[in-house]
């Protein structure tokens, strides 16, 4: 479903080296490490916002080393990104980032409108509804990240430290809205710093030093 | 229609994001509208005055003499050249009249007879008239073994040509550079747009938006600059023409010529954009 195949990228400080790892259909992956073990760069070279030097990533039936520029949006389609800085569009509702993904798929206005009601519900964001980014809290802007990774449907979500500097509440509150969107059967890859709170959930751990896999469990 | 949708409300949210870049760009393209719809209307004018002038002219052909028999075979012809509205016949007692008329009667008062030729007055229609053609025209006139010679105002035909062309170099010249600056301003005002805009477009493509889905909107947002401002100028300019009109100063606005106005404005709005959009993917690619 998702598999690197021997990927390397070297930067000045850090990359990742030499990386094999395979994430099947509903599985939940995570990625731990200091800073600069180099967990963005493999998340982001599974979305193709980084070309790996060598080696082959896979999503889908997608070889992202022979992906043309113009089947990239499409492989993307299949994934739900949340981002580090979560992307989010500071002079619009939660609402309309939201929708946002339904514009881009040319859904109509009635599927835009129900589809982004319903995910907006299931990440306890509709009393925002009309809230701007900057309105929420940190951790409600996490949930509005996820619920735009969600809307398209997408058979796995890729989240880049999703419960990054949030207190426990908080992040206890995000992981268990990842855990039920996991529950029904969307596979899970994101970084973390914070591992043992994981510790009650199916999840497969893979540790990252020095841009290098040291272990799974 | 979904996707025409996207773009003009993305264009429009571009277009409101470059805020003071934004109106100065819509304000430059009005200017650009208004300038041009200022020579369209001066050109009216000018046509319009210069068809009135044209109207009136004429090319007077003087029969030989001895020939006058000849007059009414003459006239004929003459009518039946491509673009002579008229043909006139000067007998003797009429080109006494209009001699007296230019020149007072009291000249022929000391002649015993009428020298004047019998002659021919042709007038032409206005569209038409030009130095080349009326000079072969004359030529051919003149080569016609019934006729003596042939006059007509070629000094005044040329002198109106020659302001035209000068008149026409100087306009276009403003308006390139007027147009050069409208470019320049929407290049602008679309750059502040897309720098505001990249948390927008980080956003698309995150969640599967093609290129094109990104770059339209702001070659739109170039568009719109280019149909507001269009529209601004164009309307101030058409609304001043006809209250002069109503007075007879100037002709009534051509609306098509407008219209055409507007749609240079959003060209200009276009180029400018595409080539922000240009500039901007040139430096992500060198990245």
């Amino acid at each position: 479903m998702i598999e690197l195949i021997r990927v390397s990228k070297t930067y000045p400080k850090g990359g990742v080296r030499d990386i094999s790892l395979s994430i099947d259909k509903g599985e939940w992956v995570n990625i731990v490490g200091r800073s600069g073990a180099g967990k963005t760069t493999l998340l982001r070279m599974v979305y193709a916002e980084v070309q790996p030097d060598v080696g082959e990533v896979i999503v889908g039936d997608y070889r992202l080393s022979s992906l043309r520029e113009k089947d990239l949006p499409q492989m993307r389609r299949l994934l739900g990104i949340v981002d580090q800085d979560l992307a989010l569009i500071q002079d619009r509702t939660v609402f309309e980032n939201v929708s946002l993904v339904g514009e881009v798929l040319g859904w109509t206005k009635r599927r835009i409108k129900a589809d982004a009601l319903r995910v907006i519900n299931r990440v306890g964001l509709y009393r925002h509804l009309d809230a701007y980014p900057s309105q929420l809290s940190f951790g409600e802007q996490r949930r509005l990240a996820i619920a735009r990774a969600l809307v398209g449907e997408p058979f796995a979500i890729i989240a880049d430290e999703p419960i990054g500097s949030l207190d426990v509440e908080n992040a206890m509150g995000i992981i268990n809205l990842l855990a039920s969107i996991h529950a029904r059967g969307t596979a899970l890859l994101m970084s973390t710093h914070q591992p043992e709170l994981f510790k009650d959930f199916p999840v497969r751990t893979v540790r990252l030093d020095n841009g290098q896999i040291q272990e799974v469990k | 229609m979904r996707w025409i949708k996207f773009i003009l409300r993305e264009a429009l949210r571009a277009l409101v994001r470059s805020g003071l870049a934004g109106w100065l760009a819509i304000l430059s393209l009005a200017a650009v509208a208004a300038f041009l719809s200022s020579v369209q209307a001066g050109r009216q004018t000018l046509d319009s005055a210069r068809e009135g002038l044209l109207a009136r002219f004429e090319l007077e052909a003087f029969v030989r003499a001895g020939r006058e028999d000849k007059l009414q075979e003459l006239a004929q012809w003459m009518q039946d050249r491509e673009g002579v509205t008229e043909v006139l016949i000067i007998d003797k007692e009429m080109a006494a009249e209009r001699f007296a008329e230019r020149f007072g009667g009291e000249l022929f008062d000391l002649l015993e007879e009428n020298p004047l030729p019998v002659s021919l007055v042709v007038r032409y229609d206005p569209k038409l008239v030009n130095v080349k053609w009326i000079t072969l025209e004359a030529q051919v006139l003149a080569d016609h073994p019934d006729i003596e010679d042939v006059a007509y105002e070629g000094e005044l035909l040329g002198e109106l040509e020659k302001l035209g062309t000068r008149l026409s170099l100087g306009l276009l010249l403003a308006a390139a550079i007027i147009a050069g600056i409208a470019i320049f301003l929407t290049f602008q005002s679309v750059r502040v747009a897309i720098r505001s805009g990249l948390a927008w477009a980080h956003a698309v493509r995150m969640v599967g938006g093609t290129e094109r889905q990104i770059r339209q909107p702001f070659v739109a947002a170039g568009v719109l600059a280019g149909l507001l401002g269009g529209l601004a100028g164009t309307v101030i300019i058409g609304v001043g023409q006809i209250l002069l009109a109503q007075s007879g100063v100037v002709p009534m606005p051509d609306l098509a010529a407008l219209g055409v106005v507007v749609l240079v404005t959003m060209l200009i709005g276009a180029v400018g954009a595409a080539a922000a959009i240009g500039r901007r993917s040139r430096q992500s690619a060198a990245a």
